[in-house]
This record gives structure tokens, sequence and C-alpha cells, in this order.
């Protein structure tokens, strides 16, 4: 029932040489810096909600250092795990990657149909074990990511592209669907784009594109329709500052603009903020980008921005540099994940978008959220370690990737 | 297979949509924290720290004894945040079931409240006792109310309740004073709001309302009445026993000092407690307004007394001036009548008044002549407002000849009372000036006002002289004279001289004429005659087992009159002769 394929790529000195690198350098920075400066700001930003929750003020402070503790030790594990050996281990003849989405999916969907979900601020997002609660859907992220990439990369030449991509497509409509009756629209607006940008990236057929797209609108209009308030959430969006919303819906949006506002140039000062004493809601979780906009100002919340940017540009570095197609669609979705998700927490806080709950990665306090990110981060890493000389790369793929026949050295 | 790759391309195009978003996210940035930064800042400001007024602490009003009739007590309001509540993640239902055991309200109703997550601001109940404050403040300390606070906040409780009720007035639940001194002396009492910045807790209910007094309030001046609340008692007693007895539907009395213009009891009824104001209702008028100064009478035979004053100040009369009483007498073209429809044949001014003859008083207005009556009783107040320190207060209906609604009539009906509107005070204050020597005081009711600055004392203070000081000392005599020939001693009391006048007043109808049998008996005394301590004027209105002023009326006076001599300490005049003597022997 277990079987391990052979290395698909036989394994020289020389390109052993190449490829056994330290992890990409600004990458490891910043996976430590921005877990770091999440966890000064959610010391500022939950000590209220803390305080009047458990007594203690510190309490998310010290969970989410323990979080810090689990998520450093994911990502070194999967760091040290060359990412070809998810391909290459295969239970009754289907790979891993597969069996651990089903796995999470079958979570996913006995949350959906049976109380072992943990109810909590109107959603089932949780599972619990004792002390334990975890996520499953922050958990597909980087899941669904290795099994999209290892899929489609693994691809025979001839082999129908309908034929191969309708699985996949499928997988990635039925969890975000799955996620989003918790309801959790982030989280399956994120699953969404995670799969489309690798199944983008690998070419998925035209139709099945289009059959996503219709299928996702029809799944938003009736995600709205199921629940009034994501509609009430558009309107108030549209006029966040309309006093008929001011005290419902938009509340929490206009907060979170009142504390961007409050912040200017330079902030208000760490610690100093005023929004998070129960005026935003979510003030350590999914606005924690508006407490540091109003504590640090511009400065502070460019900050986060440019190194959410640096973040993608090695990310998609790492993509590009990848040394197959797995690993290059693997870096993409994982990327695409972390910064897309990143960049929809930003937009919303800012009132850009409609507001939806989502945690800005890394920086966010919420264990399962910081597992799956420094998974995501640990993969990326791993990529990186085997990425080859970028100028020979590009320069021969811009040429290969037309012909789609050339394999790298 | 696994060596394959794709092309760079579509991950820079990827690369570049990353880009773009995140340039539109920095732009937006820069729009809130830069551009938009002053109008959202100020808004969260308006948030968190509200400059709120400091309820200044209302004056208490006292009476001439230092008797509280009107104080402002601190009691605590609690109240409630229910988004931090929401934000605490306690249960609103738990935190309502833990204040309903010391609110005593149902745990549904509180856990209604506190559940409106989106709400900032809910009050759960009022005027808690400071017992029921306590454990409340222990709960918050303990951390069991998260978003509950206390709020101290003055209310105004009257200590006597329905004792002066329409002298005091009442604090209104908008927030001002309404009605006698808390009407008229609103000002004062309420003293100046201070203000503060306040600042939402941090903790929410835990830190309470963390406050910077940015001026503090200064509280309201309180008030010294020259109401004594012995005497009022005294005579809210008579009253009600007398409205009771005579199958009234209400009446008035006011008692005054005549040397001063000091009002030191007044009272009618019907009456409310100014506590629980909301609840009495009258219908047909202004159920709260003081019928001593606001609703307005015909006064009927009191009245001839003025007639009488300005005549005999004038130098028409001298109380030896005769007339015949035939019981009645045309004039204007109208037949008037004695109230007995009985002729006294030849009588003097005495008998006039001992009699209360209408026909006297039509023949003394005549010889006193339309221009001198109407300037003597304008002298005496009447048509204006006595300038009393009580909200509410109105001038009567005098119509002089320049009136469109006088009539050469009217003369000889004004001369006994009739077709003249006027208040229980004005016809007090105009007797208090026949007693007063003729000098007329203004009435009032505040004698010191306490306030920061210190205390100021209200000076009595003299309107003007109405009739000369002999005019004034001879009709008292004539009075004192009149009452023994009377043949109603309903008003005398053994071992004082005490003087006064019935009236037994028609009730004008709205459609013309008057109502046949209800009236309004009344009567106006004072006493001692050697040295008048006060002036009582009764006025019962529409007393059905009795019409008489004589009868219903002079039996009050006499009750109070008999009280105060009692309660001033004035000795029976036998008792003064006999020390008069003792002195001059």
């Amino acid at each position: 029932m277990l079987r391990i394929l052979p290395r698909s790529v036989p394994a020289n000195a020389a390109d052993d040489a190449e490829r056994r690198r330290w992890p990409d350098v600004p990458l490891t920075v910043l996976m430590l810096a921005l877990p770091l400066i999440g966890l000064i700001a959610i010391y500022s930003a939950s000590i209220a909600v803390a305080y009047a929750e458990t007594g203690d003020p510190h309490y998310y402070f010290r969970r989410q250092l323990m979080f810090l503790v689990v998520g450093f030790a994911a990502a070194i594990t999967t760091l040290r795990i060359d990412y070809h050996w998810f391909g290459r281990i295969q239970f009754f003849g289907i790979n891993l990657t597969f069996w651990l989405l089903a796995a999470v999916i079958a979570v996913l969907v006995l949350m959906a149909v049976t109380d072992i979900g943990y109810l909590a601020r109107g959603s089932v997002r949780w599972i619990r074990w004792g002390p334990v609660s975890l996520q499953p859907s922050e958990i597909a992220k980087p899941i669904l990511a290795l099994y999209l990439a290892q899929v489609l990369a693994s691809r025979e030449a001839g082999v129908n592209r309908l034929v191969y991509f309708f699985v996949p497509t499928l997988l990635v409509g039925l969890i975000a669907a799955i996620v989003a009756q918790q309801p959790d629209l982030g989280t399956a607006i994120m699953i969404l784009l995670i799969g489309l940008s690798i199944l983008v990236a690998a070419r998925i057929p035209l139709l099945y594109l289009l059959g996503v797209l219709v299928a996702g609108s029809l799944a938003a209009w009736y995600a709205i329709v199921l629940h009034p308030y994501r509609l009430q959430r558009l309107t108030a969006y549209l006029d966040p500052f309309n006093p008929q919303y001011q005290d419902n819906v938009a509340h929490h949006n206009l907060q979170a603009l009142l504390a961007f506002g409050s912040g200017k140039i330079t902030g208000v000062g760490l610690g100093r903020g005023m929004q998070k004493f129960f005026y935003m809601p979510e003030p350590h979780t999914d606005t924690i980008y508006a407490v540091i906009g109003e504590e640090l100002g511009l400065i502070g919340t460019l900050a986060v921005l440019i190194l959410f940017v640096l973040l993608a540009w090695c990310g998609f570095n790492v993509a590009a540099r990848a040394p197959d197609l797995f690993g290059q669609l693997l870096a993409l979705g994982l990327t695409c994940g972390l910064f897309g998700q990143a960049l929809l927490n930003m937009a919303v806080v800012t009132g850009l978008l409609p507001f939806t709950g989502i945690p800005l990665p890394f920086v966010s306090a919420g264990g399962s959220s910081l597992l799956a990110s420094s998974i995501a981060m640990g993969l990326l890493l791993n990529i990186s370690t085997q990425t080859t000389n970028a100028a020979k790369q590009t320069g021969r793929n811009r040429w290969h990737s037309r012909s789609d026949s050339g394999a790298v050295q | 297979m696994g060596g394959k790759t794709m092309g760079t391309g579509r991950i820079r195009l990827i690369q570049a949509i990353a880009l773009l978003g995140a340039i539109v996210v920095a732009g937006e940035l820069v729009w809130l924290h830069i551009l938009e930064s002053d109008r959202l800042a100020s808004q969260a400001q308006d948030q968190y720290q509200q400059d709120a007024q400091i309820v200044p602490k209302r004056g208490n009003i006292l009476d001439a004894n230092r008797t509280l009739l009107a104080t402002a007590e601190y009691l605590d309001d609690v109240e409630a945040a229910p988004n931090v509540v929401r934000g605490s993640g306690a249960s609103p239902t738990a935190i309502a079931n833990e204040l309903a055991l010391h609110l005593g309200m149902p745990g549904e109703q509180l856990a209604a409240l506190l559940d409106q997550p989106d709400k900032r601001y809910a009050v759960l109940a009022k005027a808690v006792t400071s017992d029921t404050s306590e454990r409340i403040k222990r709960l918050m300390r303990d951390g069991r109310a998260p978003g509950v606070s206390l709020k101290a906040v003055p209310y105004r409780t009257y200590p006597l309740g329905m004792l002066a009720a329409h002298v005091v007035g009442f604090y209104s639940q908008s927030g001002s004073g309404q009605y006698g001194i808390e009407g008229y002396y609103e000002e004062m009492l309420q003293g100046a709001p201070g203000r503060r910045l306040r600042s939402s807790a941090p903790f929410g209910g835990e830190a309470g309302e963390a406050t910077w007094v940015l001026q503090p309030a200064e509280p309201g001046a309180d008030l010294v009445l020259t109401l004594d609340g012995t005497v009022q008692h005294v005579v809210e007693r008579e009253l009600e026993s007398a409205v009771e007895e005579f199958g009234a539907s209400g009446g008035t009395i006011i008692v005054m000092n005549p040397r001063t213009g000091a009002i030191v009891a007044m009272a009618s009824r019907p009456t409310y407690d100014s506590n629980s104001y909301q609840t009495f209702h009258s219908p047909g008028r202004d159920a709260y307004a003081n019928p001593a100064i606001s609703m307005q009478y015909e006064p009927g035979s009191t009245f001839k007394l003025i007639t009488l004053a300005g005549a005999l100040d004038a130098g028409v009369i001298t109380p030896e001036k005769t007339f015949f009483d035939s019981g009645k007498i045309e004039y204007g073209g109208v037949e008037i009548k004695n109230w007995d429809e009985k002729g006294h044949g030849e009588s003097d001014m005495t008998d006039l008044i001992a009699h209360s003859s209408n026909v006297g008083a039509v023949f003394v207005g005549d010889l006193l002549g339309r221009d001198l009556f109407y300037e003597y009783v304008s002298a005496f107040g009447f048509g204006a407002p006595t300038g009393v320190d009580l909200w509410g207060e109105v001038g009567g209906d005098v119509h002089d000849p320049r009136s469109p609604y006088w009539y050469p009539s009217s003369l000889a009906t004004n001369a006994f009372g009739q077709g003249i509107a006027v208040t229980p005070l004005q016809l007090a204050a105009a007797v208090a000036a026949i007693v007063n020597d003729g000098v007329l005081m203004r009435p009032y009711v505040v004698q010191e006002i306490h306030s920061e600055d210190g205390i100021r004392h209200i000076e009595p203070q003299a309107v003007r002289r109405v009739v000369r000081k002999e005019t004034a000392n001879t009709l008292v005599s004539m009075l004192v004279s009149a009452s023994n020939r009377s043949e109603s001693k309903m008003h005398l009391i053994e071992g004082y001289t005490v003087a006064g006048k019935t009236g037994t007043a028609s009730i004008p109808l709205a459609t013309g004429g008057y109502h046949e049998d209800l009236t309004i008996a009344s009567y106006v005394g004072f006493g001692p005659v050697e040295n008048p301590r006060f002036v009582i004027l009764v006025k019962i209105d529409r007393p059905t087992v009795e019409p008489w002023g004589s009868l219903v009326a002079a039996p009050v006076f006499r009750a109070i009159a008999t009280e105060l001599f009692r309660y001033y300490h004035i000795p029976p005049s036998t008792a003064r002769q006999m020390t008069e003597q003792k002195e001059v022997s």
C-alpha cells in the first residue's frame, strides 16, 4: 500500500552542489521579522480584550508566543523535508498530497454535517481537543497548494487536459464552498485564490476557468442571499460614514478607518491607541493592521506593507527559479496565498473592499493562521534551497515555456 | 516530468498584479493617514472623549425654620455599554441575571438591554439606593459586570411631599423647575453646569469612567423661604378639613405678615405631591398652577374694604356717614340687592360692614366717584401682578372706565366686589396694606439666598402708600366695631381682638350671569388688632353644605388665628391690658 517513488531527477554531484544551499536569506529574515512585529502589535492590541475576557491582559500575547514556537517548529520541519518527497509517497497508488487534502476535506465535511466543530462568534471554524483548537480551513491552504502543484506538475505529455484538470478544479470549488458555509467567506476566497493561481499557472482549460468563475459568482450570490448581513456589509461598505450604519454593520469598518486616521504619519505611539479599547472589534486578530495604523501611523502600515511586498517579491523569485514545475507551482501558490491574504486583509481593513474577516498572515493573533503561514513559509524556504541559477534559468525558460518541452539541465 | 518548468512570464504577470494591488493599498493608506486624517481623528476623539456636562447640584429649598422642603440627593444611575459587554466576551444573560438580583428587575429585561452589541449606551436603572449601588460596585470590582457603570446623578426630592406643593413647585422630568419657587428661581437653583472630558474606560466596567474636570459645576443657591412649615401645616390641615366638611371643590388660604409682605403660609386644594407630580390630574385647568396667584375670582364683599378705604381716604365719607339701606338700589340701569335681600334702614358705615350691605357699598362707591374709585383700586394693586416671587402669577381683571367692558353700572357692582376679578394674593396684600397703616408691601416668599457668593437677605419692599395712616387706622377700628355689631361671631377668638370681613362671592358663568347656588365663601382677617402679626385670607370654593363666608370661611380663620396666637406666643389682649394696667399703676 505504501510506495516510495524514486527521485524523478537523477541527482548528480554538480546538481547537488548547486541545489543544496542555504534557504533564501531575505525570505528567512521576513519569516522571522513579520511574526515578531505581529507579537509586538498583539501585545498592544490585545491587552484590553484579554483583560476583559480572561483577567490576564497578556493572555493573547502569551498564547501567540506559544504559537510562534509551534509555528517555528513547523517551518523548520517543512524546510527540512525536500518538497519532492510529498510527490514520491503513494498510498494505494494515490499520492500522499491527495490523502492529506482528502483528510482535510473529510474533517471540513464532518464539521459541516456533525457538531464536532466548535461554534464561536457565529461561525463553526474550529475543532477542539482539550486546550488545543485548530482551524482546518487554514491548514487546508498549504495542503491544497501542495496537492495542486504536485498533481498538475505530474501530468504526462499526451494526457487529456480536460480529464486531468477535472478533479483538482472540482476539489478547489468543493473546499471553498464548504468553508464559505461555515461561514467564513474570507478563507473561502483565499482557497479560491490559491487554487486559481496554481490552476491558471498550470494552464487550466478555459472551459474550467469559466466554470469556476461562474460557479464562484453563483456561490457568492447565494452566500450573500443566504446571509443578509453580507448584503448589509456591502451597502455599508459603499457608504461607511452614513450614520445609519455607524452603529451596526459598518461599525467594524468605520472604527478601523478612524484608527488609521488617528495614527496620521507617525502614529499615536506604541501602546497608546484608543481604538483597541472595545471601539474596534477584533483588534488583535482581523483588525490588527488598524491598530498598527493607529499606534505607528503611516510609517508602520507602509513598513508592514513593504515587508509583504518583499515577501511576495522573494516568493515569486523562488517560483521563477524553482528547479521544476512542481516547485514553481507550489512556490507560486504559496506566495499568492500569503501575499494575497495580506493584501485582502489590508484592503478590507482600509475600506477598499467590503468587510470580511480574515487574519493578516504572521501578524494577527491566532494559532491556526500562524501554523498555516509557517508551513507555507517552510515549504517556500525549502524550494528556495533548491533554486537554480537565476540568470540561466530565466533565460532558458523564456524559450522553453513556449515549447513546453524543455527540461532544466 | 518533474524537471519540466513553466515560463516565468506568468509568474511575472502575477507579480505585477500583486505589486499593483500593493500600490493601491499604499495609496489608500496615504489617503487615510494623511489626507483624511484630521476628519477621522476628530471623529475618533469625539467618540471617546466627549465634552460632557457636569450636572450641578440643585439648590435646596428650606422653610423659615430651615426645614428642607426640596433637596437634591446624589443617587446612582446604572448604565451599560452593550458594545463593551459584547467585546468582553461575557454573556449578557449572565450579567443580566447577576444584576437582576440587586436591581429587583426581571433578568430578561436587563438581558435585552445588554444584548445590543452595536449600542454604546443603555440605561439599566435610575436612582438606585446607595445600598444597591454598593453591591453593584462590588460586582464591578469582581469583574462580574463588564461594561456596566454607575453614574451619580443629583435627584430632586421633596421630603415633606404635599406640604406647600403649590409654593415649592416641582422639578420636571424634562430637567427644569416648574411652577412655584422651582419655576421662578430656576436660574438660581440650577446653578451653572461644569464641563468634563469623558473618556471611556479602557477596561469597560472595571475602571468606571475616567473623567477630567475642565470646569467644576457651580451648585445652585439654597433658598430660605418666609414660609413657616409649622404654620403651613396648620393651614393645610384646616383647609383640608374645611373643604371636606363643607363639600367644597377646593380652596386657598394665605397667611401674610402685613408689616413685611412675607408670605408665612400659602396653601390650596386640590393639591399634589411634588415628588410624584405626574400622577396628579386636575381636569379643566392647569393642574399645577398655584390658585393663590394664578386663579382669579370675583371677591365679593371682602372688596368693600377697598371701596371704604378709598372713600375714607378721599374724605368723601367718615365712619359716621349714614345712608338709608332699603335692601335694594338701582344704579346705572341695574337693580342691586343686598345678599339677604333685606333692608337695614338708616345705617352708618360700620353698619355697612357689619351687614355687608351692597346698597351701602354702591352708595359709597357713588360718593367716591368713578375716577377716584379706580385710582384706589389700582393703588391697592388690583389689575396687576403683585410681583410675588412665584411662578405664574396673573394680574386679575379690572375694567376701568377706559375699558370697553366698563358700563356705568360697573362702578356699583365693583364697589361690592362683583364684575372685578382678583387673585387671592392681591386681596390678601391689599388688606395687609390697610393693616400696615396704609402701605402696600410686595408679597414675597424667599427671604434668604445662600449662594457661593454668600448670603443675600431679601428686604421687605414697600410698593407704595395707598391710603393715609389715619384712614387705615380708622378702617381697622371700624372693622373691630363692625365685628361686635355683626350677627355672626364665627371669627371671634376669646381673649384676642381680631377683625376681618366675610365675602360670599357669586361665581360668574361663561354664558353671562352668575351661578345660581354655588359661591366662593371667603374671609379675610387679621390679628391681633393692637399690633397685627398676620393677615389670613381664607377662600373656600363652591361649598355645597353652606354657601356663606361667615359660616364656611370665618371658622377656618378662627382656627388658624387661634393656633397662630399660641405659636407666636402672643398673650391674650385681656392679659395684655392687665399687664399694661399694672405697668401704669
